[in-house]
């Protein structure tokens, strides 16, 4: 928590300078965004997740579907540093962050959402959200944050001094993404956005992602159980099952390919 | 309704038995029938023990004999501190009290009835720890961990005060100073003060460790374990958990009691000071030491207890080390013991007592209810 | 009744040593969930530190200062090396490393500075009817628990420990080093400690000086909720003034046992304690 303040400090006062602007300048400009090689983990005795390969293009919605207990939620655990991996490597951006605990990587615009949003529910809205800029140095940059986090979610706006227990299912689900959007990121991972949501929230929310892409560069990890939606909004996807890689390609092609659905994605 | 469907090792206070069949297997004909039931068979240990003691004070010192006394009235009081928390899950930090209550009851009546027999004083000293035990366990029947904790300290801390409060009937700061019964006059020749009062000490000791014993092989022992485990199933399976928990700390303060009765009947004072809040602390930590899930920890914990502190005192004399150090030596011992076996076994108290409880798992046994 | 005011004002001030150190518990609890048992030992320790540097450099301050980071050093060492190897442990662990470290603690001071009682000055003159040093105690205590207020309420880092003791795996996806937060929590709650200590040490330091001001401290963190500083603030207050008025009235000696009663009556009326919102985490 040094505060040794660069140039890039005063040149991008919404970033998480320094250590963004260190990540920029020495991440290779050729690299995805996320990539995991061989990532193995092992719950106890247990190995979830068993020499999994996955690469993200930078700028790409990608999806990673599997059936309940598949490794879907391990993987996104273990790529944000919540989970230390037993073998393998993560990448992002081209440098080697295996090992690296989750409150690191959200300094280098990793972030990831838990299912069920990780809201917390005895803290306020804006408190939720100011908590997620945290990172963000200055309270200028934190306060832009915040203004811009509450123009795409007027209804976070409206209930800012409410205590996250009293918000919606949809209303929660806005406030965890907006809090990660407060940190600025550059990998969004996502744990099941669409649980318990109505599909116009979840659409909304798909919409939202794919805007945010398109005008920011964000990359997005999208692990669903709802293979339909995650295959519409994505370019590409993986399948886990029982912690290895079943299937992976285009996300057109997989949703076309009536092996892949019939044996992977319930469809 | 019948608890939980899985078989308590009826030999989890009784190591010896292990080996042999379960108890509770429907009774045989005959003999052998008789030397299965716990109470005889504990009864049977409890003699035999009391005959190893008889003969090593024999052949020695009073010296010796003191100490022989000493770890036969820890181990009482050690053993009722494990019925209470290794057995019933109560983590209790105020059996130091206990003690105490035993203690000034034994003194009270030496000083104001000097008539009356040991027997009879040590009854009565049991009686006000059981009472004692009532009202402190139906207080906080409802209380669970730090809770629980917390306030047994407080009781600990707070009792022995009772003595300065009252300091003509209770002899205030100093205690109570009395002097008590030697050897019967026809054993005179044959057997010393020292080693007489040791025996008296075990055969007290040996009475409460078989009743210990029994309780915890019997139905109100499977209850505590049942709920020591998990309250909510035990409940649901019918065991009455509120009258289990104060029962249990009514054994366990009749224990300490007794044992504490049994201190001040060694020494011949009673004294505040002694009951403090370090006792209860030395206590609980010997017990981890010693091993929380049986009996057998107690006795281990007696004999760290009292030999902890011989080699405290031989070492301060070996090394020179001021009374402050070597008074000192047996509580930091402890708390570094303390230390040392919760880094290590991080599962804690509640996991080797659960895997002590599947290791002593009988061949009858049907169904782990983990 | 001017003896009724002496014994309120007194109480207030006794009451303000109770409050700290009842607060320092609850902090600490909120943060980790642990009953922290060697608080008391840490403010022992602190307050024999200060009688140490101000024996070799004069000052009182020097050495009111010494004790504060004392406190804060132990704090932090013990949840860094005793309790965070033991979160995922069973409940009991933590009661009985604390436990430990407790004996360790008291027992050692007992071996360095030995059993007898050490004088131990004041911070500011003791006499009179509310001296100085009583309104010292209150309103060093008082600024303390405001100042907490303000620092949980309004500032960044208060939101971060809220959060780390809310939901630490949250947290931590939003940048919040938990690791460190918490081990400044107690850095923090063990200061506050001390600082009971320093108030409490006075006239006479010994090893078991703090083993009654431990059970009001427990009473009244217990009985205000543990998970709440205003309760812990207030219980103190209220322990402090109720035992006054039962010493004024009959007798010092019985004042632990009255506040094991006071506790456990609260205790069967609201099991949770005077001033918690029900929480669900069972405890």
């Amino acid at each position: 928590m040094a505060a040794d303040r660069t140039a890039a400090d005063r040149t991008a006062p919404g970033s998480t300078a320094p250590d963004r602007a260190t990540a920029d300048r020495t991440a290779d400009p050729t690299a995805s965004a996320l990539r995991t090689e061989g990532l193995t983990v092992h719950y106890g005795a247990v190995r979830a997740l068993d020499t999994v390969d996955l690469e993200v293009a930078r700028g790409a919605v990608h999806a990673v579907l599997g059936a309940n207990g598949a490794g879907k939620t391990t993987f996104l655990r273990a790529a944000s540093g919540l989970h230390p991996p037993r073998g393998g490597r993560v990448l992002l951006f081209g440098e080697d962050v295996t090992g690296a605990p989750a409150e690191e990587l959200v300094r280098r615009g990793l972030l990831h959402v838990p299912e069920g949003g990780g809201v917390l529910t005895e803290l306020t809205v804006e408190e939720n959200l100011r908590l997620g800029g945290l990172v963000r140095r200055g309270r200028a940059a934190r306060n832009a944050a915040l203004g811009e986090v509450y123009d795409l979610f007027e209804p976070l706006r409206e209930r800012r001094t409410r205590q996250a227990s009293s918000l919606s299912g949809g209303e929660r689900q806005m406030l965890a993404i907006g809090r990660a959007l407060m940190a600025d990121p550059r990998v969004l991972l996502l744990d099941e956005p669409s649980l318990g949501l109505a599909p116009l929230i979840t659409r909304r929310i798909m919409q939202l992602l794919q805007d945010l892409r398109a005008r920011t560069g964000l990359t997005v990890v999208l692990v669903e159980q709802n293979a339909r939606t995650a295959l519409r909004a994505s370019d590409r996807a993986h399948v886990l099952d029982q912690g290895a890689v079943a299937a992976e390609g285009a996300s057109a092609d997989l949703l076309g390919d009536p092996r892949v659905r019939a044996a992977y994605l319930g469809l | 309704m019948a608890p939980s469907t899985h078989r308590a090792p009826a030999s989890d206070a009784d190591p010896a038995a292990a080996d042999s069949a379960p108890a509770a297997t429907a009774p045989r004909p005959g003999r052998r029938a008789a030397l299965r039931h716990p109470l005889v068979r504990h009864g049977l240990w409890a003699v035999a023990a009391l005959a190893a003691v008889a003969a090593l004070t024999a052949a020695t010192g009073p010296v010796t004999d003191l100490r022989v006394a000493n770890v036969g009235l820890h181990l009482l009081a050690v053993a009722g501190l494990q019925f209470l928390v290794g057995t019933s899950g109560q983590v209790s930090l105020g059996h130091g009290a206990f003690m105490f209550v035993g203690s000034y009851a034994m003194a009270l009546l030496v000083v104001n009835v000097p008539a009356m027999p040991l027997a009879a004083g040590m009854a009565a000293a049991c009686a006000a720890g059981c009472l004692a035990g009532l009202v402190v366990g139906a207080a906080t029947a409802r209380l669970h961990g730090p809770y629980l904790a917390g306030a047994t300290l407080m009781l600990a801390v707070g009792l022995p005060a009772i003595a300065l409060r009252f300091p003509d009937l209770l002899g205030g700061a100093n205690g109570l100073a009395f002097a008590t019964i030697g050897a019967p006059p026809f054993l005179a020749g044959a057997v010393d003060d020292t080693q007489w009062r040791a025996i008296v000490v075990w055969t007290v000791a040996l009475i409460g460790l078989v009743v210990l014993a029994t309780a915890s092989a019997g139905r109100l022992g499977r209850h505590l374990r049942a709920l020591r485990d998990d309250a909510a199933a035990a409940s649901l399976s019918g065991v009455p958990v509120g009258r289990a928990r104060v029962t249990a700390f009514v054994i366990s303060a009749g224990a300490g009691s007794l044992a504490g009765a049994c201190q001040a009947y060694v020494l011949g004072t009673a004294t505040p000071s002694t009951y403090g809040l370090s006792l209860s602390l030395v206590l609980l930590a010997a017990l981890v030491l010693g091993g929380l899930g049986s009996l057998w920890g107690a006795f281990w914990a007696a004999l760290a207890i009292v030999y902890v502190e011989v080699a405290g005192t031989e070492l301060a004399h070996a090394l020179d080390l001021s009374t402050d150090v070597r008074n000192n030596l047996p509580v930091v011992f402890f708390g570094a013991v303390l230390i040392t076996v919760v880094l290590a076994w991080p599962r804690g108290v509640h996991g080797a007592l659960s895997a002590l409880g599947r290791h002593r798992s009988t061949p009858l046994k049907t169904g782990d209810s983990r | 009744m001017e003896h009724f005011a002496n014994l309120t004002l007194n109480g207030l001030a006794t009451g303000a040593v109770y409050a700290a150190l009842a607060l320092s518990l609850v902090l600490i609890y909120q943060a980790t969930r642990v009953l922290n048992f060697a608080q008391p030992a840490f403010a022992l320790v602190s307050a024999y530190v200060a009688y140490a540097v101000t024996a070799a450099t004069g000052s009182y301050w020097a050495g009111f200062a010494a004790a504060l980071a004392t406190g804060a050093l132990l704090g932090a060492g013990t949840e860094r090396f005793l309790v965070r190897p033991l979160r995922n442990a069973s409940p009991l662990s933590p009661i009985i490393a604390t436990l430990g470290l407790l004996m360790v603690l008291q027992g050692a001071v007992g071996m360095v500075w030995g059993n007898e009682p050490l004088s131990f000055a004041y911070p500011l003159d003791y006499r009179g009817r509310f001296s100085p040093a009583d309104a010292f105690a209150l309103v060093s205590v008082l600024l303390v628990a405001f100042g907490l207020f303000a620092l949980y309420r309004f500032t960044p880092a208060g939101l971060r420990m809220r959060a780390a003791a809310i939901r630490p795996e949250a947290a931590r996806l939003s940048g919040v080093r938990v690791g460190v937060v918490l081990a400044s929590a107690w850095a923090l709650a063990s200061a506050i400690g001390a600082l009971a200590g320093m108030l409490a040490a006075p006239p006479f330091l010994a090893p078991n000086a703090f083993d009654l001001i431990f059970v009001f401290a427990i009473a009244a963190a217990v009985a205000g909720g543990l998970e709440n500083p205003f309760g812990a603030v207030a219980g103190g207050l209220a322990v402090g003034v109720l035992l006054s008025y039962v010493t004024g009235y009959a007798g010092p000696e019985l004042t632990a046992l009255a506040a094991l009663a006071v506790l456990l009556t609260v205790l069967a009326l609201k099991p949770d304690g005077l001033f918690s919102r029900a929480a669900a985490r069972k405890v």
